[in-house]
């Protein structure tokens, strides 16, 4: 088979595998996609889309903030070493954006087992393998060509042919081992997350991982406002150890290109040693690429053909059952459930996210002490994030609906486990806010006490919320959503948790200006609250219906 | 008394009348099978009856009680297999059960022993730890079972249960619905595996475009259709005028295949 007739078949398996996946993604879709196939190619389609987007945004954004730092921010050390370690960051980021905008998906695509497809036509083994990476390949197009045209394209203007050559290959050799990479980790995760040893330790991996890797993700989208601060610290790291530290730097990976590329465009400069070790290492590591190259597409045929194992080994347990409460039991449930997914991991992650993004602000909202203010709006803030958590809360269950349709439980039951999920999130959110709040001193200490009189705020959120959702979605009746591919909703629960989290705000901010005073204002702020407790502890449930 | 009863149901999807006026009984201790070609109304009639689903017209009650007033208490009363397998496939069978049983306050000890004897007739003890996402169409379709057994409901309603067992797993399935209704228990059952209905059912309805066109005994339906000695496949195929499509059918697959 040509290798252009391969990357059409792999065009075509590319498609098949999207379209799995994203079922696979949410059961819910299975239903729909019977009913209104057109919508589901449609929704396909513009996800997609909106993934390509994202990934040129931030790919482009990468690419311009390393360049104009390594070009023209003189402050940062000299050119020669700008040149060498901005070009590294970029590899790096560009790496961590290929692994982590695709973890999620190929995880997906191994349960989904749609890779299989071309393994039932009659193709030879080598055949197979060049299918299977080409169509891998296809499936991450975007990100791959992105970033192996964006970056070159900004070094020949900027620097000149011959270094824009070597960005290329440093690029190319970055994807192909962002891709080993990629399938390596995606394999282990998989194995990991379905795997079922009963043991903590291995319940504590997967929390770990799934927090690690939300956390990359995060770090990534945030990495924007950090990253000539990142090229400062690395150049400083190293003028510091010494003039022999950027030879051994331009050993490693991806460093020995960044230097290979000021070698050629600051020749005078850079040290004969330093250019050789950059050499060498760049030699090796494009070595380590097509090696990487060759093994990806051997490993996705194993893994097509022969299935991750992923049974449990060793001795049968004794088979006990045990029960606990009905509202624990969903909690369980639900936590066992969040542990083993991804993207359901990220409500562990809401209260790190809620920091990455608050701490700038809060910095460049007030000069001086924080005020009251800033304190108010960071935790209207919490509340939509609160509203956001719950929505991914209510996802899991689209996964059990054979299950849930036999079982005698209550719409209300479903809607307080939901909501004694969030309110630990939420609590931890304000934990954090109290945290940043430190870091910038706030005016008075009275202020500190503000997010944690806010904290019953999460069974309010949680309540109102969930009500509303059911009741929008389901006529009153508890039902699963997934947010990704019925974003209304999702803006419904920001809404909503928004104007239910504002009221003890706004009574805080209106005793404020009347009174001018922090006790007063807390205690409007306490009281409006405990009043909006109460509602939804005996109103809210009323909207339900079994 | 009186297991199931559905009076007038309807309930249409837009323009189609998906069930059309369906009124039928199950007797206490009856095993009751519902046939009908593929998209009949069978499943939509068993999901009104759970709760599932609100029909427009009629009603439908277990024990009494009004499945639509009052559905989570029809479904303490209910054993139910739906014909779709969404199980929480990231799950293992022993913390599905513990949330079952969590759910439906079940005693530990006794739900424990009982669970044994479970795994032990359906040969699952080695899955009760993997990730249901592992196991294999048969075995999920186990799990779905032992799930709604695993409280002795008084009725059970299965839509298509023995689609994808093995022939061992599928005797005892049988056989545990025998045992259930000889201890008084009901079966609601939906299938179209002709065998099974005949061997197994006390009385079928047989649905076809949402309406239920006949309803009895395999003995009083052969004698309504005047076919002496007549299997329920070649009846069925009778009741619901499909007799003349499988021969043209047939026929036009012969040619397909031998050219
Ligand atoms: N949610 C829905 N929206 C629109 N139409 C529906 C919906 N659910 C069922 N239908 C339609 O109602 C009719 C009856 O469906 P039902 O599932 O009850 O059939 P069935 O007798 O169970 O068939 P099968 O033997 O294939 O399971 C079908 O034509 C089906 O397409
Ligand atoms: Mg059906």
């Amino acid at each position: 088979m040509k290798r252009s007739e391969s990357w059409r078949y792999a065009g075509v398996v590319a498609q098949e595998v999207r379209f799995k996946a994203f079922l696979e993604a949410n059961p819910a879709n299975l239903a729909r996609v019977k009913e209104n196939p057109d919508k589901i190619s449609k929704a396909l389609k513009s996800q997609s889309r909106i993934s390509v987007i994202f990934s040129t945004m931030i790919l482009i954004m990468l690419s311009v903030l390393t360049l104009a730092a390594s070009a023209f921010d003189t402050e940062l050390g000299n050119p020669d070493a700008r040149l060498a370690v901005g070009f590294a960051v970029y590899l790096i980021l560009s790496f961590v954006v290929i692994f982590f905008l695709n973890l999620t998906t190929t995880t997906g695509l191994f349960t989904s087992g749609a890779m299989r497809l071309p393994s039932t036509l009659p193709l030879t083994r080598v055949e197979l393998e060049q299918l299977n990476f080409m169509t891998f390949v296809r499936i991450f197009i975007a990100p791959v060509v992105l970033s192996m045209v964006i970056f070159p394209i900004g070094c020949l203007i900027i620097f000149g042919p011959v270094v824009a050559i070597i960005s290329f290959v440093a690029c190319a050799s970055n994807v192909s081992i962002a891709i080993g990479a990629l399938i390596i980790v995606s394999k282990w995760f998989h194995k990991k997350t379905h795997q079922t040893d009963e043991s903590r330790i291995s319940s504590i991996i997967r929390v770990a991982a799934s927090l690690g890797i939300v956390i990359g993700m995060i770090s990534v989208y945030s990495i924007g406002s950090y990253l000539p601060d990142l090229i400062r610290f690395i150049i400083g790291l190293s003028s510091s150890m010494g003039e022999g530290f950027f030879t051994i730097l331009a050993l490693i990976f991806p460093f020995s290109f960044g230097f290979l590329a000021a070698s050629i465009a600051f020749s005078s400069i850079i040290p004969f040693n330093t250019f050789l070790a950059s050499l060498v290492g760049s030699a090796f590591y494009s070595l380590v690429a097509i090696v990487s190259y060759k093994r990806s597409g051997e490993s996705l045929r194993a893994i097509t053909l022969g299935g991750i194992s992923t049974s449990s080994p060793g001795l049968l347990k004794e088979v006990v059952v045990e029960t606990t409460s009905p509202l624990q039991g969903m909690i369980r449930k639900d936590l066992k459930l969040a542990t083993r997914n991804i993207a359901s991991a990220f409500i562990f992650a809401i209260p790190i996210l809620l920091v990455v993004i608050l701490f700038p602000m809060i910095q460049f909202w007030s000069d001086g002490p924080m005020r009251s203010l800033p304190a108010l709006v960071a935790l209207e803030y919490a509340n939509l994030f609160g509203g956001i958590t719950l929505v991914s809360v209510l996802m899991f269950d689209t996964q059990g609906a054979s299950i849930h349709e036999g079982l005698p439980i209550r719409s209300r039951l479903i809607l307080k486990t939901k909501t004694a999920i969030i309110m630990v999130p939420y609590a931890l959110s304000m934990i954090a806010l109290d945290i940043v709040f430190l870091l910038q001193p706030p005016i008075s200490p009275w202020i500190l006490l503000m997010p944690l009189i806010q904290i019953p705020c999460g069974y309010v959120i949680g309540m109102s919320v969930g009500a509303t959702v059911f009741k929008v979605r389901g006529g009153g009746r508890a039902v699963a959503v997934n947010v990704t591919s019925d974003q209304a909703v999702g803006i419904l629960a920001g809404i909503v948790a928004a104007l239910a989290g504002i009221v003890p705000l706004v009574a805080y901010g209106l005793a404020m200006i009347a009174t001018g005073s922090y006790i007063i204002s807390l205690g409007a702020q306490g009281l409006s609250l405990l009043v909006m407790v109460l509602i939804a502890r005996f109103q809210v449930p009323k909207l339900l219906k079994d | 008394m009186v297991a199931i009863v559905i009076e007038n149901l309807v309930k249409s999807f837009g323009d189609l009348v998906a069930v059309n006026d369906v009124s039928l009984e199950v007797r206490e201790g009856e095993i009751y099978a519902l046939l009908g070609p593929n998209g009949a109304g069978k499943t939509t009639t068993i999901k009104m009856l759970m709760g599932l689903l609100d029909p427009d017209s009629g009603s439908a009650k277990v024990f009494g009680i009004d499945s639509n007033e009052n559905p989570v208490e029809v479904k303490n009363l209910v054993g139910y297999v739906p014909e779709e397998q969404q199980l929480y496939d990231s799950l293992t069978p022993r913390e599905l059960f513990n949330f079952i049983a969590s759910i439906r306050g079940l005693p530990e000890e006794k739900i424990t022993k009982r669970m044994k004897e479970f795994l032990k007739a359906l040969d699952f003890e080695q899955y009760y730890d993997n990730m249901i996402i592992t196991l294999s169409q048969g075995n999920k379709q186990k799990t779905m079972l032992i799930a709604a057994l695993l409280h002795r409901p008084k009725l059970l309603i299965l839509d298509e249960p023995f689609s994808s067992l093995d022939v061992r797993s599928a005797k005892i399935m049988k056989d545990i619905v025998k045992i259930h209704t000889e201890n008084g228990g009901s079966v609601l059952l939906s299938t179209h595996v002709m065998e099974v209905a005949e061997g197994l059912c006390d009385r079928v309805g047989i649905i076809d475009e949402g309406k239920l066109i006949e309803e009895g005994t395999l003995e009083e339906l052969r004698s309504k259709s005047e076919k002496e000695g007549a299997t329920l496949e070649s009846l069925f195929l009778k009741l619901t005028e499909q007799e003349e499509d499988v021969a043209k059918g047939v026929a036009i697959l012969r040619e397909a295949l031998t050219d």
